[in-house]
Protein backbone atom coordinates (compact mmCIF):
# COMPACT_ATOMS: atom_id res chain seq x y z
CA UNK A 1 0.00 0.00 0.00
CA UNK A 2 1.46 3.50 -0.75
CA UNK A 3 1.86 6.25 1.78
CA UNK A 4 1.34 8.69 -0.75
CA UNK A 5 -1.92 10.90 -0.43
CA UNK A 6 -3.38 13.51 -2.60
CA UNK A 7 -3.39 17.22 -1.59
CA UNK A 8 -5.79 18.29 0.63
CA UNK A 9 -7.24 20.81 -1.40
CA UNK A 10 -7.77 18.29 -4.44
CA UNK A 11 -9.41 15.93 -2.22
CA UNK A 12 -11.44 19.19 -1.01
CA UNK A 13 -12.71 19.96 -4.32
CA UNK A 14 -13.82 16.16 -4.90
CA UNK A 15 -16.17 16.28 -2.20
CA UNK A 16 -17.86 19.15 -3.97
CA UNK A 17 -17.95 17.38 -7.57
CA UNK A 18 -21.02 15.84 -6.33
CA UNK A 19 -22.46 13.14 -4.07
CA UNK A 20 -23.73 9.51 -4.32
CA UNK A 21 -21.96 6.48 -4.85
CA UNK A 22 -21.06 7.19 -8.12
CA UNK A 23 -18.74 10.64 -6.51
CA UNK A 24 -17.65 8.62 -4.31
CA UNK A 25 -16.30 5.89 -6.40
CA UNK A 26 -14.49 8.42 -9.01
CA UNK A 27 -12.91 9.85 -5.88
CA UNK A 28 -11.62 6.43 -4.59
CA UNK A 29 -10.10 5.97 -8.23
CA UNK A 30 -8.40 9.00 -8.24
CA UNK A 31 -6.86 8.59 -5.07
CA UNK A 32 -6.01 4.87 -5.91
CA UNK A 33 -4.33 5.82 -9.14
CA UNK A 34 -2.90 8.93 -7.06
CA UNK A 35 -1.14 6.27 -4.72
CA UNK A 36 0.16 4.02 -7.19
CA UNK A 37 2.47 6.51 -8.99
CA UNK A 38 0.62 9.20 -10.82
CA UNK A 39 1.49 12.74 -11.29
CA UNK A 40 0.59 15.70 -9.08
CA UNK A 41 -0.29 17.09 -12.37
CA UNK A 42 -2.23 14.53 -13.78
CA UNK A 43 -4.36 14.40 -10.38
CA UNK A 44 -5.01 18.34 -10.74
CA UNK A 45 -6.35 17.62 -14.92
CA UNK A 46 -8.50 15.30 -13.12
CA UNK A 47 -9.73 17.20 -10.71
CA UNK A 48 -10.12 19.93 -13.36
CA UNK A 49 -12.20 17.44 -15.35
CA UNK A 50 -14.42 16.71 -12.63
CA UNK A 51 -15.66 20.04 -11.72
CA UNK A 52 -16.12 21.07 -15.27
CA UNK A 53 -18.12 17.83 -15.71
CA UNK A 54 -19.82 18.23 -12.52
CA UNK A 55 -20.50 22.25 -13.27
CA UNK A 56 -21.80 21.31 -16.78
CA UNK A 57 -24.35 18.61 -15.20
CA UNK A 58 -25.48 21.37 -11.86
CA UNK A 59 -26.25 23.64 -15.17
CA UNK A 60 -28.19 21.23 -17.72
CA UNK A 61 -30.06 20.20 -14.32
CA UNK A 62 -30.53 23.32 -13.20
CA UNK A 63 -31.84 25.44 -16.80
CA UNK A 64 -35.08 23.20 -16.89
CA UNK A 65 -35.85 24.35 -12.64
CA UNK A 66 -35.10 27.74 -13.59
CA UNK A 67 -36.99 27.90 -16.71
CA UNK A 68 -39.87 26.13 -15.00
CA UNK A 69 -39.83 28.40 -11.95
CA UNK A 70 -39.98 31.28 -14.21
CA UNK A 71 -43.29 29.92 -16.35
CA UNK A 72 -45.05 29.27 -12.64
CA UNK A 73 -43.98 32.39 -11.38
CA UNK A 74 -45.28 34.57 -14.34
CA UNK A 75 -48.46 32.03 -14.00
CA UNK A 76 -49.12 33.08 -10.44
CA UNK A 77 -48.58 36.29 -11.17
CA UNK A 78 -50.73 36.90 -14.41
CA UNK A 79 -53.41 35.02 -12.54
CA UNK A 80 -53.23 37.34 -9.88
CA UNK A 81 -53.12 40.27 -11.26
CA UNK A 82 -55.93 39.21 -14.06
CA UNK A 83 -58.30 38.14 -10.89
CA UNK A 84 -57.85 41.70 -8.88
CA UNK A 85 -58.32 43.35 -11.90
CA UNK A 86 -61.72 41.60 -12.72
CA UNK A 87 -62.73 42.29 -8.93
CA UNK A 88 -61.87 45.94 -9.21
CA UNK A 89 -63.37 46.32 -12.73
CA UNK A 90 -67.21 44.56 -11.26
CA UNK A 91 -66.87 46.64 -8.54
CA UNK A 92 -66.74 49.48 -10.70
CA UNK A 93 -69.41 48.46 -12.79
CA UNK A 94 -71.56 47.25 -10.09
CA UNK A 95 -71.30 51.28 -8.75
CA UNK A 96 -71.65 52.91 -11.74
CA UNK A 97 -74.53 51.24 -13.73
CA UNK A 98 -75.96 48.73 -11.06
CA UNK A 99 -75.36 45.70 -12.66
CA UNK A 100 -75.52 42.61 -10.25
CA UNK A 101 -72.55 40.47 -10.22
CA UNK A 102 -73.05 37.31 -12.64
CA UNK A 103 -72.11 34.08 -12.64
CA UNK A 104 -69.47 34.47 -15.52
CA UNK A 105 -67.43 36.80 -13.67
CA UNK A 106 -67.96 34.32 -10.32
CA UNK A 107 -66.46 31.67 -12.58
CA UNK A 108 -63.72 33.38 -13.88
CA UNK A 109 -62.44 34.87 -10.57
CA UNK A 110 -62.65 31.63 -9.17
CA UNK A 111 -60.42 30.32 -12.01
CA UNK A 112 -57.69 32.96 -12.05
CA UNK A 113 -57.69 32.18 -8.46
CA UNK A 114 -57.31 28.87 -8.76
CA UNK A 115 -54.75 28.86 -11.30
CA UNK A 116 -53.05 31.67 -9.07
CA UNK A 117 -52.74 29.40 -6.26
CA UNK A 118 -51.55 25.69 -8.00
CA UNK A 119 -48.87 27.78 -9.74
CA UNK A 120 -47.89 29.63 -6.30
CA UNK A 121 -47.94 26.03 -4.79
CA UNK A 122 -45.79 24.06 -7.21
CA UNK A 123 -43.42 27.06 -7.04
CA UNK A 124 -43.34 26.57 -3.48
CA UNK A 125 -42.27 22.70 -4.36
CA UNK A 126 -39.94 23.45 -6.83
CA UNK A 127 -38.14 25.45 -3.93
CA UNK A 128 -36.80 22.35 -2.32
CA UNK A 129 -35.46 21.79 -5.81
CA UNK A 130 -33.94 24.75 -6.22
CA UNK A 131 -31.55 25.31 -2.83
CA UNK A 132 -30.35 28.10 -3.93
CA UNK A 133 -30.57 31.03 -1.38
CA UNK A 134 -32.32 34.66 -2.86
CA UNK A 135 -29.44 36.93 -3.02
CA UNK A 136 -30.49 40.07 -1.99
CA UNK A 137 -30.17 42.02 -5.27
CA UNK A 138 -32.83 39.36 -6.44
CA UNK A 139 -35.37 40.40 -3.31
CA UNK A 140 -35.08 44.16 -3.95
CA UNK A 141 -36.14 43.60 -7.49
CA UNK A 142 -38.92 41.26 -6.56
CA UNK A 143 -39.78 44.46 -4.07
CA UNK A 144 -39.56 46.61 -6.72
CA UNK A 145 -41.71 44.86 -9.20
CA UNK A 146 -44.53 44.11 -6.27
CA UNK A 147 -44.52 47.95 -5.25
CA UNK A 148 -44.56 49.02 -9.64
CA UNK A 149 -47.83 46.30 -9.54
CA UNK A 150 -49.26 47.88 -7.04
CA UNK A 151 -48.65 51.51 -8.19
CA UNK A 152 -49.59 50.93 -11.46
CA UNK A 153 -52.87 48.87 -10.80
CA UNK A 154 -53.95 51.59 -8.13
CA UNK A 155 -53.42 54.17 -10.99
CA UNK A 156 -54.92 52.50 -13.83
CA UNK A 157 -57.86 52.32 -10.93
CA UNK A 158 -58.43 55.22 -10.13
CA UNK A 159 -57.90 56.95 -13.22
CA UNK A 160 -60.22 55.13 -14.95
CA UNK A 161 -62.93 55.91 -12.03
CA UNK A 162 -62.27 59.42 -12.73
CA UNK A 163 -62.67 58.94 -16.32
CA UNK A 164 -65.90 57.47 -15.74
CA UNK A 165 -67.23 60.20 -13.36
CA UNK A 166 -66.40 62.74 -15.95
CA UNK A 167 -67.90 61.10 -18.64
CA UNK A 168 -71.11 60.85 -16.21
CA UNK A 169 -70.92 64.51 -15.44
CA UNK A 170 -70.40 65.43 -19.53
CA UNK A 171 -73.72 63.26 -20.10
CA UNK A 172 -75.63 64.94 -17.41
CA UNK A 173 -75.04 68.37 -18.00
CA UNK A 174 -75.29 67.49 -21.43
CA UNK A 175 -78.86 65.82 -20.82
CA UNK A 176 -79.70 69.44 -18.88
CA UNK A 177 -78.40 71.52 -21.55
CA UNK A 178 -80.43 69.76 -24.07
CA UNK A 179 -83.89 69.83 -21.46
CA UNK A 180 -83.22 73.89 -20.89
CA UNK A 181 -83.38 73.98 -24.67
CA UNK A 182 -86.61 71.98 -24.97
CA UNK A 183 -88.38 74.30 -22.33
CA UNK A 184 -87.60 77.22 -24.82
CA UNK B 1 -34.37 4.54 -33.39
CA UNK B 2 -35.75 7.02 -30.80
CA UNK B 3 -33.74 9.88 -29.69
CA UNK B 4 -30.80 9.72 -27.91
CA UNK B 5 -30.30 6.19 -28.21
CA UNK B 6 -27.48 6.25 -30.30
CA UNK B 7 -24.12 5.46 -28.95
CA UNK B 8 -21.55 8.30 -28.92
CA UNK B 9 -17.62 7.89 -29.66
CA UNK B 10 -16.71 8.24 -26.45
CA UNK B 11 -19.67 6.05 -25.28
CA UNK B 12 -18.90 3.29 -27.63
CA UNK B 13 -14.99 3.34 -25.89
CA UNK B 14 -16.49 2.92 -23.02
CA UNK B 15 -18.81 0.16 -23.25
CA UNK B 16 -16.18 -1.79 -25.33
CA UNK B 17 -13.83 -1.34 -22.58
CA UNK B 18 -16.12 -2.35 -19.84
CA UNK B 19 -17.19 -5.58 -21.99
CA UNK B 20 -13.04 -6.48 -22.18
CA UNK B 21 -12.14 -6.90 -18.68
CA UNK B 22 -12.62 -10.67 -17.92
CA UNK B 23 -13.86 -9.52 -13.88
CA UNK B 24 -16.23 -6.52 -13.41
CA UNK B 25 -14.71 -3.10 -14.97
CA UNK B 26 -14.60 -0.05 -12.62
CA UNK B 27 -13.71 3.51 -13.74
CA UNK B 28 -9.61 3.49 -13.35
CA UNK B 29 -9.83 0.37 -15.20
CA UNK B 30 -11.63 1.39 -18.52
CA UNK B 31 -10.13 4.87 -18.99
CA UNK B 32 -6.44 2.64 -18.94
CA UNK B 33 -7.90 -0.10 -21.67
CA UNK B 34 -8.97 3.38 -23.75
CA UNK B 35 -5.77 4.54 -23.11
CA UNK B 36 -3.70 1.75 -24.05
CA UNK B 37 -5.87 0.31 -26.57
CA UNK B 38 -6.82 3.95 -28.75
CA UNK B 39 -3.60 5.52 -27.21
CA UNK B 40 -6.29 8.45 -26.27
CA UNK B 41 -5.97 9.49 -22.83
CA UNK B 42 -9.49 10.41 -21.34
CA UNK B 43 -10.44 11.92 -17.71
CA UNK B 44 -12.06 9.78 -15.22
CA UNK B 45 -14.57 12.18 -14.90
CA UNK B 46 -15.37 11.78 -18.27
CA UNK B 47 -15.73 7.98 -18.20
CA UNK B 48 -17.68 7.87 -15.11
CA UNK B 49 -20.28 10.34 -17.32
CA UNK B 50 -20.15 8.44 -20.12
CA UNK B 51 -20.91 5.13 -17.61
CA UNK B 52 -23.89 6.93 -16.21
CA UNK B 53 -25.02 7.80 -19.48
CA UNK B 54 -24.81 4.20 -20.46
CA UNK B 55 -26.78 3.22 -17.46
CA UNK B 56 -29.55 5.55 -17.99
CA UNK B 57 -29.90 3.62 -21.33
CA UNK B 58 -29.77 0.52 -19.68
CA UNK B 59 -26.44 -0.99 -21.45
CA UNK B 60 -24.69 -1.15 -18.19
CA UNK B 61 -25.36 -2.08 -14.64
CA UNK B 62 -23.26 -1.14 -11.94
CA UNK B 63 -22.62 -2.56 -8.17
CA UNK B 64 -20.83 -0.75 -5.63
CA UNK B 65 -17.96 -2.66 -3.58
CA UNK B 66 -16.66 -2.79 0.08
CA UNK B 67 -14.58 0.66 1.09
CA UNK B 68 -10.43 0.05 0.86
CA UNK B 69 -7.91 2.03 3.06
CA UNK B 70 -6.09 2.45 -0.34
CA UNK B 71 -8.93 4.36 -1.84
CA UNK B 72 -9.46 6.65 1.19
CA UNK B 73 -12.48 4.65 2.45
CA UNK B 74 -14.61 4.91 -0.59
CA UNK B 75 -16.15 2.37 -2.14
CA UNK B 76 -15.57 0.65 -6.10
CA UNK B 77 -17.89 1.09 -8.44
CA UNK B 78 -17.86 -1.62 -10.96
CA UNK B 79 -19.64 -1.90 -14.50
CA UNK B 80 -21.00 -4.93 -16.27
CA UNK B 81 -22.62 -4.74 -19.64
CA UNK B 82 -25.87 -5.97 -20.03
CA UNK B 83 -27.48 -8.33 -23.07
CA UNK B 84 -28.98 -5.04 -24.62
CA UNK B 85 -25.13 -3.34 -24.31
CA UNK B 86 -23.83 -6.08 -26.24
CA UNK B 87 -26.10 -6.11 -28.49
CA UNK B 88 -25.64 -2.66 -28.95
CA UNK B 89 -22.06 -2.76 -28.51
CA UNK B 90 -22.22 -5.74 -31.85
CA UNK B 91 -24.22 -3.24 -33.83
CA UNK B 92 -22.05 -0.13 -33.95
CA UNK B 93 -19.64 -2.66 -34.76
CA UNK B 94 -21.31 -3.92 -37.74
CA UNK B 95 -22.58 -0.58 -38.72
CA UNK B 96 -18.78 0.61 -38.76
CA UNK B 97 -17.72 -2.58 -40.53
CA UNK B 98 -20.36 -2.14 -43.28
CA UNK B 99 -19.48 1.42 -43.11
CA UNK B 100 -15.83 1.56 -43.58
CA UNK B 101 -15.69 -1.61 -46.05
CA UNK B 102 -14.84 -0.65 -49.64
CA UNK B 103 -13.73 2.71 -48.85
CA UNK B 104 -10.45 3.02 -50.80
CA UNK B 105 -9.26 6.46 -49.24
CA UNK B 106 -8.70 4.45 -45.99
CA UNK B 107 -6.33 1.62 -47.41
CA UNK B 108 -4.25 4.53 -48.97
CA UNK B 109 -5.20 4.97 -52.19
CA UNK B 110 -5.36 7.86 -54.00
CA UNK B 111 -9.14 8.40 -55.37
CA UNK B 112 -9.59 10.18 -59.23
Amino acid sequence: MSERTPPALALWLLERCGSGSRAESLAGDLIEEYGQGRSRGWLWRQVAVALGVAMLRFMRTMTWIILLRASLRLAAETAAVLAIVSIVDQSRRTQVSGDALNLGFIVTVATLIAVASLALLALIGTQSISTRRRRPAEALAWVLMLAFGVIALGTGTLTRADTTRSAAATTGSGAGERAECTCR
Amino acid sequence: MRKREYLGQLELMVLLAAIRPAKDAYGALISREIAEKSGREVALASVYAALERLEEKGLVVSTLGEPTAERGGKARMYFKPTAVGLKAAREAQQTLLRLSSGLSTLKGETTA
